[in-house]
């Protein structure tokens, strides 16, 4: 311990995203990206293309299953087929393509090589054969593209202004600087779902001014800028008065959340524009306020960080998404896909220590916790190896926020405990 | 396949990557600067004799905790700064001038049997000071009075422990003290116990730094007020004001720095109020009807082996909600 330690807060530093005019930095494309076709849990892409082949940009170059496609982002030589580390840590397939002079595929083109033909496919269709996984079909945390069974109609579409974790800017950056593009184009979202309340939820300061843009088509709501205010589930089931269940999709209680970047993609792909380029914010150690910068998908965190003159290999940490919730990269050629949507550096001196030490029961972590678990006695039940006790505890309910070890002065791995009794009632149920 | 990733080699740990500025050691600190004014209006009411026995528990404390680490290998360090709390607030119980040996003693049943034995901070199911004072209370109970120690002392006021009083002249001791000098600390008492206005200091510290909830002294001094009411009631000859209470002996004390404690007491809202006023009410109620002079040691040790039960009132956890059918 230092004395220092005792009263510097971290906290203290929250970087906040720029206010006003927003500066999307276009990152050119580089000579190499890497896509992946499998998301574990959540989709799986068949290749459309092998090693060799010639590809322009926005060609499909895999299809699952129901349709949905992923397309190359720059246009060259299809290098190799191998397997990548994705940012949650899998090890998947994924193609490599490798920059040359070849001329995109227009939107019309890109329809008829996904077997639909221009003018007659329809909306949904259209918008996954350019790529938009759209909020009527999305997979995600709790689903997989390949589970079975309908979904109700959509009674509320929420649209995200903001993202959850406080250094990721891009979607209040978008929304900033295409308001008017997304007021018109709402319409034609909101036609898919005609039953459906929109919402637009915006950071508490830009709610006048989303209220003046957006009027009285949608309702806006001003969200607090505290993290646990932010926290998408637990707000979502409040706004639209559903109690979704943490085990659930949205869409299966007729809710489809849907952020800014996506509502915008999905906009693009009416008209044919394919989603491949993707915006990302820097944040962390080297840059004083988050920076967001838009690259073609399946660019590195190597390529993305060099951009910007940044080497991974000086900082302690990089964490693919933000610093409550993101997940620490084993390396920085980590590919940048649809669903990430920050990048986020530790010095080597900021890395917080894990010291482990016995819980004192202060109980802090248990009054932090937004699930209202009893976190102190379900991480002492999975020390001690009694995890069928510790899943009486309802860990199924934990958003893995990351409150709890946040606050916990014994710094215990809480999150990770958790998330274990998590794991084994999966198993034994 | 390229099964060794390239690029740099990076640090890997599960979220957060942020943790907020907080530590055992820093928690210690900040108990040990709100026990501070109780322990500077002690030294300057008592001069030595009160200096020394604090100097001596704090040392003893951390000089056993370290030893006790040798022997035992417990995970708990003596770098959390537990014991340094620990010794100070057996000190402000001890009465002025208590022998070396006493305090030694104490301190050992305080760290080694209350803390140590059962795997250090975090693993006792009783309060160690409590503890400790307690079987020094069974031991050598003449030792440990307190009207005695303060036999020289020069003050305009009753020279008889205000509690002590209660028990034999019940309701009518009330008037031999007046409520200024019991709020300054003019009254006889331990070390610091009663030295109520710089302990509800202390307190107030502690509820701003966000170190102890409010719940616990909320709790307590309802519970205190609860129990000198029903004593008014029931035994209008024993009962004395709800103010009395409060400021006699180490009522605040123990409302702020005992039951408040990390360890022992719950960690969810209603139960700590429940915990603090079943504290408040058995403080009051040992007070007025046992002889044993040492009430608050007891009603907290009785709170204490209650909270792990009264944790069980938790809320239900947010988030498993069936939904209503569409
Ligand atoms: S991560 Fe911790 S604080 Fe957040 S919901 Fe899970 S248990 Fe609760
Ligand atoms: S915050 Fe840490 S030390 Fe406190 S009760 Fe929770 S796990 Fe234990």
């Amino acid at each position: 311990m230092t004395w220092s330690s005792l009263w510097k807060t971290p906290a203290a530093r929250v970087p906040r995203c720029p206010e006003g005019t927003p500066g999307i930095v276009e990152l050119p494309d580089p000579d190499e990206v890497v896509i992946p076709l499998e998301y574990p849990g959540q989709i799986l892409f068949r290749p459309l293309v092998q090693a060799g082949d010639q590809v322009a940009r926005y060609q499909p170059i895999g299809r699952s299953e129901r349709g949905n496609v992923v397309h190359a982002s720059i246009g060259g030589r299809v290098q190799e087929i191998r397997a990548v580390w994705t940012a949650r840590s899998f090890h998947v397939p994924a193609v490599v393509i490798r920059r040359g002079a070849v001329a995109d595929l227009t939107p019309a083109e890109v329809l008829v090589r996904c077997g639909l033909e221009s003018g007659t496919a329809s909306r949904i269709d259209a918008m996954r054969a350019c790529g938009v996984i759209s909020p009527w079909t999305t997979p995600g945390r709790n689903h997989c593209e390949s589970d079975p069974g309908e979904f109700p109609d959509v009674r509320h579409l929420v649209i995200e202004g903001f993202h959850e974790e406080p250094t990721i800017c891009g979607f209040e950056q978008l929304l900033l600087a295409n308001a008017e593009a997304l007021r018109d184009g709402l319409p034609r979202l909101t036609d898919l779902a005609p039953q459906a309340r929109i919402w637009l939820t915006v950071r508490r300061p830009l709610k006048a001014w989303a209220h003046k843009v957006f009027g009285a088509a949608v309702t806006v709501v001003g969200v607090p800028d505290d993290y646990r205010r932010r926290l998408a589930r637990p707000r979502i089931s409040r706004l639209t008065g559903i109690p979704i269940p943490r085990t659930a999709a949205y869409r299966q209680h007729g809710v489809a959340v849907l952020p800014t970047e996506f509502a915008l993609a999905a906009l693009d792909a009416m008209h044919g524009r394919c989603f491949v380029r993707k915006t990302v914010t820097l944040a962390g150690r080297p840059f004083a306020r988050p920076l967001t910068v838009r690259a073609p998908l399946g660019i590195t965190v190597r390529q993305i960080l060099a951009s910007q003159g940044v080497d991974a290999a000086q900082f302690g940490r990089v964490v693919m998404g933000g610093p409550m919730m993101g997940h620490a990269l084993y390396t920085d050629e980590t590919p940048l896909s649809k669903f990430q949507h920050g990048v986020f550096l530790l010095g080597r001196d900021e890395l917080p220590a894990e010291v482990n030490l016995a819980c004192v029961n202060c109980g802090r972590c248990t009054r932090a916790c937004p699930a209202r678990l009893q976190v102190h006695l379900l991480a002492r039940y999975v020390e001690y190896d009694q995890l069928g006790d510790a899943c009486r505890f309802h860990p199924e309910a934990c958003l893995e926020c990351g409150l709890c070890a946040f606050v916990c002065p014994a710094r215990r791995p809480l999150v990770q405990l958790v998330k274990m009794a998590k794991r084994y009632g999966g198993v034994a149920a | 396949m390229n099964e060794t990733p390239a690029g740099a080699r990076l640090n890997v740990a599960e979220a957060p990557h942020w943790r907020d500025a907080s530590s055992l050691a820093q928690m210690q600190v900040l108990w040990l600067v709100a026990l501070s004014p109780a322990a500077i209006a002690s030294v300057t009411l008592f001069g030595q004799s009160a200096l020394r026995v604090i100097a001596l528990a704090v040392g003893a404390s951390v000089a056993l905790d370290v030893a006790a680490n040798r022997v035992l290998g417990a995970k708990d360090s003596a770098t959390n700064w537990s014991s340094v709390t620990l010794g100070l607030l057996l000190a402000l119980l001890l009465p002025v001038g208590a022998p070396w040996w006493l305090v030694v003693v104490g301190c050992f049943l305080t760290v080694v049997v209350g803390k140590k034995l059962y795997g250090g901070w975090g693993g006792y199911p009783v309060h160690p000071v409590a503890l400790g004072y307690a079987m020094l209370a069974v031991s050598w109970p003449e030792r440990l009075d307190r009207t005695a120690s303060l036999v020289g002392q020069a003050w305009d006021t009753t020279m008889i422990e205000p509690v002590r009083l209660l028990k034999t002249q019940g309701a009518a001791a009330e008037a031999a003290y007046a409520k200024v000098d019991l709020l300054l600390g003019i009254q006889v008492g331990g070390i610091g116990n009663a030295l109520v206005l710089w302990l509800l200091l202390g307190g107030f510290f502690l509820l701003l730094v966000r170190q102890i909830s409010w719940q616990i002294p909320a709790g307590a001094l309802a519970g205190v007020v609860l129990g000198a009411v029903v004593v008014r009631l029931a035994a209008p000859a024993m009962g004395a004001t709800p103010l009395f209470h409060l400021l006699a002996g180490s009522t605040v004390l123990t409302g702020c720095f005992l039951l408040t404690e990390v360890t022992t007491s719950p960690v969810n809202p209603w139960p700590m109020a429940i915990y603090g006023m079943l504290g408040g009410l058995l403080l009051v109620l040992i007070r007025v009807f046992s002889t044993n002079p040492e009430e608050a040691i007891f009603a907290v040790m009785l709170a204490n082996l209650a909270a792990p039960l009264l944790d069980r009132l938790a809320p239900r956890a947010r988030g498993l909600e069936v939904a209503r059918d569409a």
